[in-house]
């Protein structure tokens, strides 16, 4: 587990030997090394004012409709993260499972909040190959169970 | 690569880059495909179909094919399969014997007396067929209605369905796919 400030607050995660992390203009970014030429599988980690979770969770996925190519909900699930990233009760925001196309390639992706102190919120979006999506998803479920957010 | 028709006809050739494939020809291709498909069992039985052999893939629509990059055509089938899913699909008050019995009459290739708009859910490699399944439509949410034998006898349940889970048996046959026999 590695440490990084973001936007002031002490943020943890889980970095596999395969992925590397690094932190800036406000977002934690962790990728797995692959061949260049492909788009490569990143999780976007990112704190963002969210007083109303859901609001703000309706205001990303808008973001990625106007931004990505046939952005397409395919299915939305709850995720059991770790509760102590709340400092109030989980709200019960699910997670978004979504497919676009990037050139010539059909990519997965996952958005949601991970965390939240009432005003910010931990916001999590996962992008993968969909050809990769199996095989790596135990690893993006370890990374996404082990955020840690210190909110005092 | 952008889409392109594909056709099927007698007098095509075996190129699928020519764009016409004779009928052994497109036989030839499937027998190695790994492939989905979404067979509406409502409505005239039309079928989403995906199919794909690296480095090509082939969307179908009922007798339209589209000839697409392997790599793209998976964004092509789910964007135009329209499933959308939820977890859990909502309380359902489901006659789970009468829906049963729908799903076993569709999966035997019958038409059942009563029943919700259903989709008929397929994944497979070549003649091998690995995940099949009958979508129910309830209220916008999907059940799931697959039939299992244990110890011979045969039985259906009914389950919530999650694109989510299909596209990953998806992802997980095209990574299989991708090693040498």
């Amino acid at each position: 587990v590695t440490s990084f400030t973001l936007a002031g607050r002490t943020v943890r995660a889980p970095v596999p030997d395969t992925w590397e992390a690094d932190a800036a203009d406000g977002r934690l970014r962790l990728a797995r090394r692959v061949q260049d030429a492909l788009p490569r599988p990143v999780i976007e980690i990112a704190l963002r004012p969210a007083p109303n979770l859901r609001a703000a969770l309706d205001e990303e996925i808008e973001g990625l409709v106007l931004r990505l190519t046939d952005f397409t909900i395919l299915h939305v699930e709850a995720r059991a993260l770790r509760a102590e990233n709340w400092v109030r009760e989980a709200p019960p925001t699910p997670f978004v499972f979504a497919g676009y196309r990037q050139g010539l390639y059909s990519l997965v992706c996952e958005l949601g909040f991970a965390g939240g102190d009432g005003e910010d919120g931990l916001l999590v979006l996962s992008v993968c190959l969909l050809e990769d999506a199996a095989t790596l998803q135990p690893e993006i479920d370890a990374i996404l169970d082990g955020l840690e957010v210190d909110w005092s | 690569m952008t889409a392109r028709r594909l056709e099927i006809r007698p007098d095509g050739g075996d190129d699928l880059d020519a764009g016409t494939l004779s009928p052994a020809a497109w036989e030839r291709w499937n027998a190695e495909a790994v492939w989905c498909s979404l067979q509406d069992l409502s409505t005239h039985r039309r079928e989403l179909r995906l199919a794909i052999v690296p480095p090509h893939a082939v969307v179908s629509d009922g007798e339209e094919r589209l000839l697409l990059a392997a790599t793209s055509a998976p964004a092509v089938f789910w964007a135009a399969s329209g499933l959308y899913t939820t977890v859990p699909s909502g309380n359902h008050e489901v006659d789970a014997v009468a829906l049963a019995a729908a799903v076993t009459a569709w999966l035997d290739g019958e038409e059942p007396e009563a029943a919700p708009r259903a989709v008929h859910a397929r994944l497979g490699r070549g003649d091998e067929l690995m995940r099949e399944e009958i979508l129910l439509d309830l209220d916008g949410g999907w059940l799931s209605g697959r039939r299992y034998a244990i110890e011979d006898e045969p039985m259906v349940t009914l389950d919530d369905f999650s694109m989510k889970d299909l596209l990953l048996d998806l992802s997980a046959l095209l990574a299989l796919s991708a090693i040498p026999d």
